[in-house]
């Protein structure tokens, strides 16, 4: 009976708030794969598209998570009904990661096929650096109420790999073009801390602030 | 299963607020209203009975079921905030097929009652119509519909007819009415008429306290004597808002007819003794208790 | 004065303080460590004294034709049309063209080129050797047997390199532009690295080669975290429910836009400004011995990053206006990559790419080459700037007038008054 309740949530929300994001992943998926070379291309090479642009399919995915709730009256009706908004939200959250291994996946199926020298640390590798990135949108969302902030942490910390390269160290997000395959099971580990705090944040200010 | 909320000793704060101090109200079957200016606590006491608050101390009960419960609890309570919304994008039927999959309904369940509900709140027509081109009265209703939807004991109203035009005003308090007669009806309000016309219980809460608790004719039979009607001259006006509250001013002239309340008349016989209506006995009543009351200075 | 009321609420708000942040952290990070030292003089005996691009023929023609003959072979080219990877394949009426131009540099006809076999890719080439450790080493491709025409001379080359690029559609390595960079870089001799040397320590040269690098960097977060400030200010009216307070002011709607805008260009570019204020005191403390004059640089520096931020703001106000602040930052977000993607670190200043790249401390001859571009591209985006300003004044008025409810979001997504005091935005 559970099962069949949050089957028939992850329909509904599919339907009426996933379209928009996972559409904007797609596009992304779709530019990246069209405008970039990608046959032929060897370890770290392929690794390029991957961290540099497919990374967004995660912030395209997780940031809004939180953004059709935003107003707080909306939040309160859904809150008063039986199965718990963050239930809903965590649904949400395991639909979008999901999306995203779906489309890295697909992008690394995509080099192989073009004869490109990808490994499995390449899909597992770039769903972390998604994933990552986008739980960081996620979170700066949640905590602060406010999805544009959310995106914008995102694209700041994107940029600060820019600047701050290896400084960043196990949460650079672009060490495999830099030739290190291993390591990424920190950004994993770094999103599941980034979205089980969120999750812990919004848990207790409901219960003690009530939004 | 008992059929009543009961509430002992209920504190709640906000930091160093206090937003409910000692909180005891026991609450049957039928309509009852929570009455109080603005920042009183009746959003707080509401949202904590829809568990969306946490007290910090007492204890709470709805139906028998302690407040800790909450799934139990939103099982059986509906709620309605004071500014509902809901995704502007969505279609009414969608709406509230998507609230019933929260609230654990069936797929059976939801087909028979959506179609009931939106009878009843008169929106069956609109249920292909996207929520943000309803108008307040509608969305409203359809705030009413959703909290009905899977057909609570308990139903919780946070100032249902704020920024109503008159007709729908009624419509919506005798929809309340009508649901009342099977189910508890928790209604908060600072706008008197909607008490006094729906109501037989009520409370008034003020900064955290429940400070009276009684039926309607008891809170008129309260400020029996104490209400006043005179006409008079600007500087007999000026005494009166001294000594007493005016509640209602009508300019006539060079004279003023003015409604007030007074512990006793002070004037001996000039001032004519009126039946109090609830907004007369509210004001009485938040007068007697000390608090401060600015009346007739609009 | 309601601009020093806007500036006030800029300043107060959660964006523009991860702005400043970035801006710093950006600065910090890419162009301090080029304060670290003075420019070091170079040295007889030093392995490497850099690389050099060269316009002999006898280097540029043998590389540029090896690679024509390669990707003959390979039968795609690469080009990168609008700054965007593309393989392309040739037709057979465009195969036939080019491998005329092929048998004029190299004798190899039609036939024999098809008919070759054994032919190998060469280039760059990652692996991993014994201990499974990655290495990068270099192939020579494997080719037909070819000799260099002698009667092509070096301007008839010129010439049918035009041709090739044509024919594979623009944007390939053949290009004018690009052919020095990928066929004639060669390394730097010492004379070369000290004529080098001696040229940066002339006139303006130093300031401007610094202030270009600091500029490089710059441009590139200026071109996108602009838009998160301006759409934060932007939405505050609509999120707080002010919207119709606002609107029913007697102030006209280009007054208030322009303060508004005003306030947000200016508040952006005082944290740039600090930055730069901070490269200008370290240089001149890097060279003691030298009377620097900044002035021509730092006019340049400006010239170069303040169309940024207003062709950014201005974008991001008429999109949230008209449409929705979400779109605001998508559009900015795409456009910022594709400018990113389009344009190469050095010697690639176009008329139209936003974000304008001197990714080089020296290249001075290059940049000059480029500086009607770099000139017309930052006018250009001024002139942006005040188009799409006024349009969001006018997208402004219409709503104001209720000609016009917002696109897409106009209603239903404002949220409750009081939400937004605490600074959030």
């Amino acid at each position: 009976m559970r099962m069949e309740r949050y089957r028939k949530i992850i329909w509904e929300n599919l339907r009426h708030f996933f379209l928009l994001p996972f559409l904007t992943a797609t596009g992304i998926f779709l530019v990246t794969a069209l405008m970039f070379n990608l046959s032929a291309l060897s370890e770290r090479e392929a690794a390029k598209p991957i961290e540099f642009f497919l990374s967004f399919v995660g912030v395209m995915l997780l940031t809004p998570v939180f953004y059709p709730e935003q107003n707080q009256e909306l939040r309160d009706v859904i809150s008063s009904k039986r199965t718990s908004y963050l239930v809903v939200c965590a649904l949400r959250v395991v639909c979008s990661v999901a999306a995203a291994a779906v489309l890295v996946t697909l992008f690394a199926g995509l080099l192989k096929w073009n004869e490109s020298a990808v490994t499995n640390a390449h899909s597992y590798g770039g769903l972390a650096t998604a994933v990552f990135l986008g739980a960081i949108g996620f979170c700066v969302a949640g905590i602060t109420d406010n999805t544009t902030l959310g995106y914008m942490a995102a694209v700041l910390y994107y940029l600060l790999n820019y600047g701050m390269k290896d400084r960043l160290g196990k949460f650079y997000l672009f060490s495999m073009s830099a030739g290190r395959f291993e390591g990424k099971e920190w950004l994993f580990l770094g999103a599941l801390v980034l979205i089980a705090g969120t999750f812990a944040v919004l848990f207790f200010r409901r219960k003690r602030w009530g939004y | 299963m008992q059929n009543t909320i009961e509430i002992s000793h209920v504190n709640k704060f906000y930091g160093k607020k206090q937003a409910l101090k000692d909180i005891n109200l026991s609450i049957g079957q039928g309509m009852f209203g929570l009455l109080g200016r603005n920042g009183a606590g009746k959003t707080t006491l509401m949202k904590l009975l829809a568990t969306l608050h946490e007290k910090q101390s007492g204890e709470v009960s709805v139906c028998g079921i302690p407040i800790q419960k909450a799934k139990e609890i939103r099982s059986i309570t509906g709620y309605l905030p004071q500014d509902f919304s809901m995704y502007p994008s969505m279609k009414v039927e969608e709406c509230l097929d998507y609230l019933g999959v929260l609230s654990g309904m069936s797929r059976a369940e939801r087909k028979e009652r959506i179609p009931v509900l939106l009878k009843k709140v008169n929106l069956m027509g609109k249920k292909n119509s996207k929520v943000k081109s309803l108008s307040g009265g509608m969305k409203r209703r359809l705030g009413i519909a959703q909290a009905l939807l899977h057909d609570p004991k308990v139903l919780i109203v946070d100032e249902p007819t704020a920024g109503l035009d008159p007709e729908e005003r009624i419509r919506f308090r005798n929809l309340l009415c009508e649901v009342a007669k099977e189910r508890i009806v928790l209604l908060s309000t600072h706008i008197v008429g909607d008490i006094e016309a729906t109501c037989e219980q009520i409370a008034i809460m003020n900064e955290g306290e429940i400070l009276w608790r009684g039926t309607v004719t008891e809170l008129l039979e309260n400020a029996r004597g104490k209400v006043f009607m005179a006409t008079v001259a600007r500087d007999e006006l000026e005494k009166i808002k001294k000594k007493g509250i005016v509640t209602a001013m009508l300019q006539q002239g060079r004279n003023t007819e003015v409604r007030f309340i007074m512990e006793e008349d002070t004037n001996g016989t000039e001032y004519v003794p009126a039946e109090p209506n609830c907004e007369d006995a509210y004001m009485y009543c938040l007068h007697q208790h000390g608090c401060q009351v600015m009346g007739g200075e609009e | 004065m309601l601009f020093f009321k806007e500036c006030k609420k800029i300043l107060c708000s959660l964006t523009f303080v991860l702005y400043v942040v970035v801006v710093f952290v950006m600065y910090g990070s890419q162009f301090v460590p080029a304060l670290e030292s003075p420019v070091a003089v170079p040295q007889v005996g030093e392995d490497y004294y850099g690389t050099t691009e060269t316009d002999r023929p006898e280097v540029v023609m043998p590389a540029a034709v090896e690679s024509l003959v390669s990707e003959y072979l390979e039968g795609s080219y690469d080009a990168y049309p609008v700054g965007f990877y593309k393989q392309v394949k040739l037709k057979e009426k465009d195969t036939v063209k080019m491998a005329a131009i092929i048998e004029e540099l190299t004798g190899l006809s039609k036939e024999e080129l098809d008919g070759f076999e054994g032919y190998e890719m060469g280039g760059l080439f990652g692996g991993r050797d014994e201990n499974g450790n990655e290495i990068m080493y270099y192939k020579e491709p494997v080719l037909p047997g070819y000799e260099l025409s002698e009667t092509v001379s070096y301007e008839r080359f010129r010439e049918l390199m035009r041709q090739v690029d044509d024919i594979i559609g623009g944007g390939s390595k053949y290009k004018e532009e690009t052919l020095l960079s990928y066929f004639g870089t060669v390394e730097k001799t010492y004379e070369e690295a000290l004529e080098d040397y001696n040229e940066l320590m002339t006139g303006d040269n130093l300031p401007e080669s610094y202030l270009r690098l600091f500029s490089d960097y710059a441009g590139i977060d200026l071109a996108i975290i602009p838009v998160f400030v301006c759409v934060a200010l932007w939405q505050l009216d609509k999120r707080s429910r002010m919207e119709a307070l606002v609107y029913s002011r007697k102030i006209s709607s280009l007054k208030l836009l322009l303060a508004r805008y005003g306030a947000l260009v200016c508040c952006m570019a005082v944290p740039v400004l600090l930055t730069l204020l901070h490269a200008v005191i370290e240089i001149a403390w890097l060279y003691p011995a030298m009377e620097i004059s900044f002035s021509s640089a730092v006019g340049v520096t400006l010239l170069w990053l303040l169309p940024s931020i207003t062709v950014v703001t201005a974008l991001g106000a008429v999109l949230t206006e008209a449409v929705s602040p979400l779109l605001a930052i998508f559009a900015q977000g795409a456009w910022w990559f594709l400018a990113l993607e389009s344009s190469d670190l050095v010697g690639d200043i176009t008329r139209f790419c936003l974000i304008v790249r001197h990714n080089s401390m020296g290249r001075i001859a290059t940049f000059e080459t480029q500086w009607e571009n770099f000139v017309w591209n930052r006018c250009f985006y001024v002139g942006l700037s005040a188009v799409l300003f006024l349009l969001a004044v006018l997208v402004y008025e219409w709503k104001r007038r209720g000609r016009l409810t917002g696109l897409v979001f106009g209603k239903g997504q404002s949220r409750k008054e009081g939400d937004d005091e605490n600074g959030t935005l």
